[in-house]
């Protein structure tokens, strides 16, 4: 008996010791799009690279945060993905410095130019809506066309939203509204939508899935997300606001000071070849428009043309000021109110 | 018989002890680097070793030197209480010393200064007992040194942190951060804008008029001149609790939560402790398993399975009965995953309460004519008082900390570890996390000192002892079989919800498509081993100096008297009534610059483990005391053995299966926590707990069930090995019976 | 052997809290000699006893072993060990490694911890048991085993703390006459607490009886047997009947009963009369204390006989006679022996 509980000590114990002989080089990647993503590059990237790979799944909201908290001594060298505001955020406060990739020339020019040099652009995705139409049936309500709809008391307990303190998803509504109606009427909107919100989510890609599982009606989110619903095989359709919608340039930036500088630049190299960039449909359950122009659109991924897309302006609504206003007046004004 | 051992105490002899201990500290602290040239722990800085700082700073070639006047002393065939003194003297003032050096340089520690801290702490405790000027083996005194240090740097330090940072903005002192936070609607507000009649009033009135019930109730009960207070308390306490129950926010979320949830589970835990000790079904046999479950699964997964289960589109509701309900999305919901998680600590507490009530003393009761009613009112309540206050304290402070279910089910209500969570991790502002982390502490620490005041003084249960012993009398049959009926529906609820656990682990997409697929266990591959290895890695690191510290601190305080025990034992005390949450905003604000930079590190979190593991070692150790007469020590200690020998060679035998069991739950419920850590996670170091939290919420519900399945497989494997094993380590068992 | 070394306090006072359990105790304790702390519980002589140990620190007064003040030497490094009263047996080591702790503790080599063992264990009888655990023995033999362990350190001063109170009467008397002979062949300094009366009478060379925390009187157990200097004393050592009476050139009186007495230093006027029962006789003649027998106890060997006075109730005890048994309700006449009387001052210091 002795014997077999020492074996079974020393098994644990060579089970949990790290095994001293991994690769030498490593990069740090603060992951913001959907962690099946995450996963795909931590187990692709030593592959092509030899360079090992560690990643903290943070909402795009949450990472920020965390890139400011760590302002003097970065534990990340890349932010990989999420929505770009919080990226140009970032960069205007110098916690990262603009990279110019090789391959920048390959790289879509709109995408290019929308960014203006202050993050990588790595996918692009448009803000929308899942529309779960079995729940709205039994609920007798119709399906919604435009944001204003949104504040229709039958949808009352139906709509589930990202916090845009978290999510860049939810900054992304936010900021639309305001591009579209004004930010005195799109306060309005937004506090007569929250009669109507059952949850807001931590990330951007939670109301899709309570919309999948029928937790909700409606989920706001970046349609390939509630696309990776669909192919999930949930019963849910997906759209956007008749009245114009937003879209979001996912970004890609060097930590400034991070602690593997150069296995920080090969990754940023490797995340915008075709290949790396096939991974988020093939296996990371993302289906945006990839930046590198060389990268086959995915059949699935939602497309600029299908919807009506205002020209949403990175560099205002991307600056740090505007930004965290925008988000605290939500937070004292609307988040706070009774349902 | 040729050699006495009474070797008269000679007085006139060189200590070599002490001068191999200042040998140590010397060396170590001129040849180990003092400073990190990082966060990272193996970059030492090689110029910052104790002879580099010499030539540079007076005050590290002081740290040198008071080493070597150690050394010195050590070796000065002196009289011993004078070299005691002098001891002292050196050891303090190295100390001093060292930790200027530390400060003014502001560096990251490296192992230099901890050698030279640990080495001066050495020396001053054996001065202290040497000099006679504290009557207590140098052995004790040395730890109870470091124990104070431990609990100064780890306890009082973090929590310091958090109360400090809510009022210290931007380099001076405010309060601005503290009011907006406390006026702000998603803290608290008592009046619904939306509706015209005031709420608050309604409420007070309501309350009063409770208040003239109850004291008339109480007065015709037969209360006396006490009931007219008692009567106000009950109607102010009721008044208080509708008045929040009627407004909104997050304080208002989480007191009403702890407040239900404690109650509820302390009745529940109350009925199925009466099962363990009083039925005659054979139900009863499940309750042992029940006991584990909270420890073995993360709190939050059961909250996710029930919304599977329960939820609009649940697995039940929906399918089976065709319902459409929401009742579960919110904070019923959390209510009600949390009953169900926190239940058996209750239960846990509540079995030795049930057991202490002498069967003997009912049966008096009954003969002299009390009906079940009276001799429940004046016999088994005050006696089990005690016991269901500590198990309300104890729930009710774990749903105050549990931040994840109000995340998973909370539906985006706020509550106040939530908020502390969303100010730090979302919006990053430490300052108004803080000022959240100070509310939550000061609400536990309240119902910690009414709870004391209440039962009056301690009253400790092991959570980790597995119930044994007699059975007294048997429950009436009626109550016996009602109470076994709840238990069977509750089992089946749990066995349910981990069965929808494992169950999703291997279906395609829970909810809508059934069949069977491998495909989520292959995913684990390879982030998900990865973060298990890490887990299991660090929660192993932490078991070990958990039951060490737990182990230490439960004997000084139950067994040797010094000045201060009463300040170590509050301070220990903290850690039962600190919720994790604030705790790890705590280490974040306290850990993250200076000497003590220590975030983004894995020791951090093996620190964070260590505290959380504390209340539980530390109450394992007084119940393992308790079992020991202390004669034993004495016996140990007149037979010339010092304390630290008593300890290895008596007490530590003696509580080898207590030891062996609290090493295992260390490690179990290190693997299982949540609120401690996840402001400390970092990319190499992502625990199990924070990777399921974010499959599930970034909607990878197969994943994140695979990796909570087999979490759960694994420590079930460790607590039944366990069980195997310390049946044969019984030291009592081994021995008795056999001649 | 080793020598015996004097034991000494003086105004050793310990405090917990607000409680005084040992009040400015002074104590000599002569080399080789045994010396019962004797008193009833919560007398502080258990606390005086550990202040000796070195387990508490007296709270003022100091404590010298040889000659040497070790109020601030720890326990383990006094020369001092312990029989417990609960034994306290280290219940996961053998017999054998039971007594051989302190030697390893000193890290002596392994044959010597062996032969050293070996022989304490055949001084106190018990060779075959050294393999058995704790458990398996009989109460008598787990007392000789703790005595064993504590022999076999060669003590410079030995404790006893009630170690017979475990035991039942007939063991007790033999493990107390072991103990004493064992104690005097040794001669090792021994201090040796107990509430029982008869125990401290038979086996120690002094005496101290203790109450609330202070010492009552110190002396031979004969001395402090037959001239008990207070009411307390002569109340807890065996049996006594305490009675008024006056006292004036060498005779005592009470109720018309006039006797003379030897002893010196008693001053003249009301004393108390400390008869004990074995020194009164029952007469059937007309002299002596006059009395009514209210109840009649037969106790075996003797008779125990309760008697009603002016002065009080009369306990005496006779040697059982079936022709002389007094019945409840004769009238009686008590006379009293010299050599069981003793003469308090005042009302004994009541």
């Amino acid at each position: 008996m002795r014997r077999t509980w020492w074996m079974w000590m020393v098994l644990v114990l060579v089970w949990v010791v790290p095994s001293g002989a991994g690769p030498a080089q490593r990069v740090v990647v603060l992951c913001s799009p959907n962690p099946a993503w995450c996963d795909a590059i931590k187990e692709e990237f030593p592959k092509a690279t030899g360079i090992a790979l560690d990643y903290v799944r943070l909402s795009s909201g949450e990472g920020l945060a965390r890139l400011r908290a760590e302002r003097r001594n970065p534990t990340f060298d890349v932010w990989f993905g999420g929505t770009g505001d919080p990226h140009m955020v970032a960069f205007e406060e110098g916690l990262t410095e603009f990279y110019r990739p090789k391959s920048w020339n390959d790289l879509r020019p709109e995408l290019r130019e929308a960014v203006a040099g202050k993050y990588i652009p790595l996918y692009a995705g448009i803000l929308g809506w899942a529309l779960n139409e079995r729940v709205l049936r039994e609920r007798n309500a119709p399906t919604p066309r435009t944001w204003r709809d949104l504040a229709d008391p039958r949808y009352r307990g139906l709509v589930a939203y990202p916090n845009p303190n978290t999510s860049g998803t939810g900054y992304t509504m936010l900021a639309t509204l305001v591009q579209l109606y004004g930010e005195t009427q799109a306060f309005e909107l937004l506090k007569q939508i929250h009669r109507n919100v059952a949850e807001y989510t931590r990330s951007g890609a939670a109301p899709g899935q309570l919309t999948g599982r029928g937790e909700v009606a409606i989920g706001i989110t970046f349609i390939h997300d509630a696309v990776d619903q669909v192919l999930k095989g949930f019963p849910i359709s997906y759209g956007a606001p008749r009245d114009g919608t937003g879209y979001e340039i996912g970004g890609l930036s060097l930590v400034k000071g991070g602690p593997n500088r150069a296995a920080a630049i090969t990754f940023i190299e490797w995340a915008l070849t075709p290949e790396a960039q096939r991974l988020g449909p093939e296996k990371g359950q993302s289906y945006q428009i990839p930046s590198n122009s060389k990268t086959p659109i995915p059949p699935v991924a939602p497309r600029f043309e299908a919807f009506r897309v205002i020209k949403y302006d990175f560099l205002k609504y991307g600056s740090a000021a505007v930004r965290d206003r925008l988000v605290k007046r939500w937070t004292d004004e609307v988040f706070p109110l009774p349902k | 018989m040729a050699r006495a051992l009474a070797v008269p105490h000679v007085r006139w002899v060189a200590q070599p002890a002490v001068a191999g201990w200042a040998a140590a500290t010397l060396l170590g602290a001129s040849l180990l680097p003092w400073s990190r040239a990082g966060r990272e722990l193996g970059l030492w800085l090689a110029d910052s070793t104790g002879i580099a700082l010499a030539s540079r700073s007076t005050l590290a070639a002081a740290v040198l030197v008071l080493a070597a006047v150690g050394v010195l002393v050590g070796l000065w065939p002196g009289f011993e209480r004078s070299r005691g003194v002098v001891l002292v003297g050196v050891g303090l003032a190295g100390l001093a010393a060292s930790c200027l050096v530390v400060g003014l340089r502001g560096t990251p520690l490296g192992p230099g200064a901890v050698v030279a801290v640990g080495g001066f702490l050495i020396l001053t405790g054996v001065g202290l007992s040497s000099s006679g000027l504290w009557f207590v083996d140098p052995f004790l005194s040395t730890v109870v040194l470091w124990a104070a240090a431990f609990v100064v740097l780890f306890i009082l330090l973090p929590l310091a942190s958090v109360v400090v940072a809510s009022v210290w903005v931007q380099g001076r002192l405010t309060t601005e951060v503290v009011q907006r936070t406390l006026t702000s609607p998603a803290f608290l507000a008592l009046n619904h804008p939306g509706t015209p009649r005031n709420e608050v009033t309604t409420a007070l009135v309501a309350g009063s008029l409770l208040s003239v019930l109850a004291a008339a109730a109480r007065w015709r009960l037969g209360g006396g001149r006490r009931s007219i207070p008692a009567g106000l308390a009950l109607g102010g306490a009721g008044a208080s609790l509708m008045v929040l129950y009627g407004g909104f926010g997050a304080f208002r979320n989480s007191v009403l939560l702890a407040v239900v949830v404690g109650g509820v589970s302390t009745g529940l835990g109350f009925l199925f402790a009466l099962l363990s000790e009083r039925s005659q079904l054979p139900t009863r046999r499940l309750l042992g398993p029940l006991s584990v479950l909270p420890i073995i699964t993360p709190p939050f997964v059961l909250g996710i399975a029930m919304l599977y289960l329960f939820g609009r589109r649940g697995f039940v509701t929906h399918r089976l009965f065709g319902l459409s309900t929401d009742v579960f999305f919110g904070p019923v919901g959390v209510a009600v995953a949390q009953v169900l998680a926190y239940t058996p600590i209750a239960y846990l507490v509540l079995v030795g309460v049930v057991r202490a009530l002498d069967a003997s003393l009912e049966d008096a009761a009954q003969t002299l004519g009390a009906s079940p009613g009276y001799l429940l009112r004046t016999v088994v309540w005050p006696l089990a008082r005690p016991g269901v206050a500590n198990a309300f304290l104890l729930v009710a402070i774990e749903s105050l900390a549990d931040f994840a279910n109000p995340i998973v089910v909370g539906g985006g209500k706020p509550f106040l570890a939530t908020e502390v969570f969303f100010a730090i991790v979302g919006r990053y502002n430490p300052h108004e996390a803080a000022t959240y982390g100070a509310v939550l502490l000061g609400l536990t620490l309240t119902v910690f000192v009414l709870q004391r005041r209440w039962v009056g003084g301690a009253f400790y249960v092991t959570v980790t002892g597995r119930p044994t012993g007699a059975r007294p009398q048997p429950l009436p049959r009626w109550l016996d079989w009602a109470a076994s009926g709840v238990f069977v529906l509750w089992m089946l609820l749990v066995a349910l919800l981990y069965g929808s656990v494992f169950v999703g682990a291997v279906t395609r997409l829970w909810g809508f498509d059934y069949s069977f697929t491998l495909r989520h266990l292959q995913d684990l591959h390879p982030q998900g081993w990865h973060v298990l290895r890490t887990t299991a890695r660090l929660s192993a690191y932490a078991a070990v100096p958990s039951v060490v510290v737990g182990f230490l601190i439960g004997y000084l305080v139950t067994r040797v008297r010094f000045p201060g025990r009463q300040v170590l034992e509050f301070s220990s005390m903290l850690s039962f009534a600190t919720p994790g949450t604030v705790m790890g905003i705590g280490y974040v604000l306290a850990f993250n610059q200076g000497p003590l930079l220590l975030t983004g590190t894995e020791l951090v979190i093996v620190l964070a483990f260590v505290f959380r593991n504390m209340p539980v070692a530390i109450r394992a150790a007084m119940a393992a005391l308790e079992q020991i007469d202390p004669a034993l020590e004495e016996a140990s200690t007149t037979l010339g053995a010092g304390a630290g020998t008593t300890l290895r060679r008596v007490v530590a035998p003696l509580a080898r299966s207590a030891l062996l069991s609290g090493l295992v739950f260390a490690f179990v419920r290190a693997m299982t926590a949540v609120s401690q850590v996840v402001f400390l996670i970092t990319p190499q170091h992502n625990l199990a707990t924070t990777q399921i939290l974010s499959y599930l919420e970034y909607g990878s519900q197969g994943r994140g069930a695979a990796l909570a399945s087999v979490l759960t497989l694994l420590l079930v494997a460790v607590v039944v090995s366990l069980q195997a094993v310390s049946r044969r380590l019984d030291p009592r068992a081994a021995h008795v019976g056999a001649g | 052997m080793a020598e015996g070394v004097p034991v000494r306090l003086r105004g050793v006072t310990k405090r917990f809290g607000t409680v005084v359990a040992v009040d400015s105790v002074d104590l000599d304790v002569p080399p080789g000699k045994l010396v019962t702390l004797l008193g009833p519980s919560g007398c502080g002589k258990t606390t005086t006893l550990r202040i000796v140990a070195g387990l508490e620190r007296p709270t003022t007064g100091r404590v010298w072993i040889a000659e040497e003040d070790v109020t601030d030497l720890p326990a383990a490094r006094r020369g001092v060990t312990m029989v417990f009263q609960s034994y306290a047996l280290f219940p996961h080591l053998t017999v054998f490694e039971n007594v051989a702790y302190g030697l390893r503790v000193q890290r002596l080599p392994a044959g010597e911890v062996r032969r050293r063992v070996q022989e304490v264990l055949d001084l106190v009888g018990l060779p075959e048991t050294a393999q058995r655990y704790p458990a398996q023995l009989s109460g008598g033999q787990q007392q000789r085993v703790a005595l064993a362990r504590a022999l076999v350190m060669q003590p410079r001063v030995l404790l006893f703390d009630e170690p017979l109170s475990n035991l039942d009467a007939k063991l007790r008397r033999r493990v107390r006459a072991e103990i004493r002979m064992l104690q005097q062949r040794l001669g090792i300094t021994s201090l040796y607490v107990t509430h029982d009366q008869a125990e401290a009478l038979a086996l120690s060379d002094v005496v101290v009886v203790m109450n609330l925390g202070r010492v009552e009187q110190v002396g031979t157990p004969e001395a402090v047997y037959r001239r008990p200097r207070t009411r307390f004393v002569a109340d807890f050592i065996g049996e006594a009947n305490l009675l008024p009476a006056t006292y004036r050139d060498g005779v005592v009186e009470l109720a018309g009963y006039r006797f003379p007495i030897e002893q010196e230093e008693v001053p003249e006027g009301p004393v108390t009369l400390m008869v004990r029962p074995e020194a009164v006789l029952v007469a059937q003649d007309r002299l002596g204390l006059p009395g009514v027998v209210r109840t009649v106890f037969f106790m075996g060997m003797t008779t125990e006989v309760l008697v009603e006075t002016p002065v009080g109730e009369v306990l005496a005890t006779q040697p059982y006679r079936a022709d002389r048994r007094p019945a409840p309700g004769q009238e009686v006449h008590l006379q009293f022996d010299a050599a069981g009387v003793y003469l308090l001052p005042g009302d004994g210091g009541r």
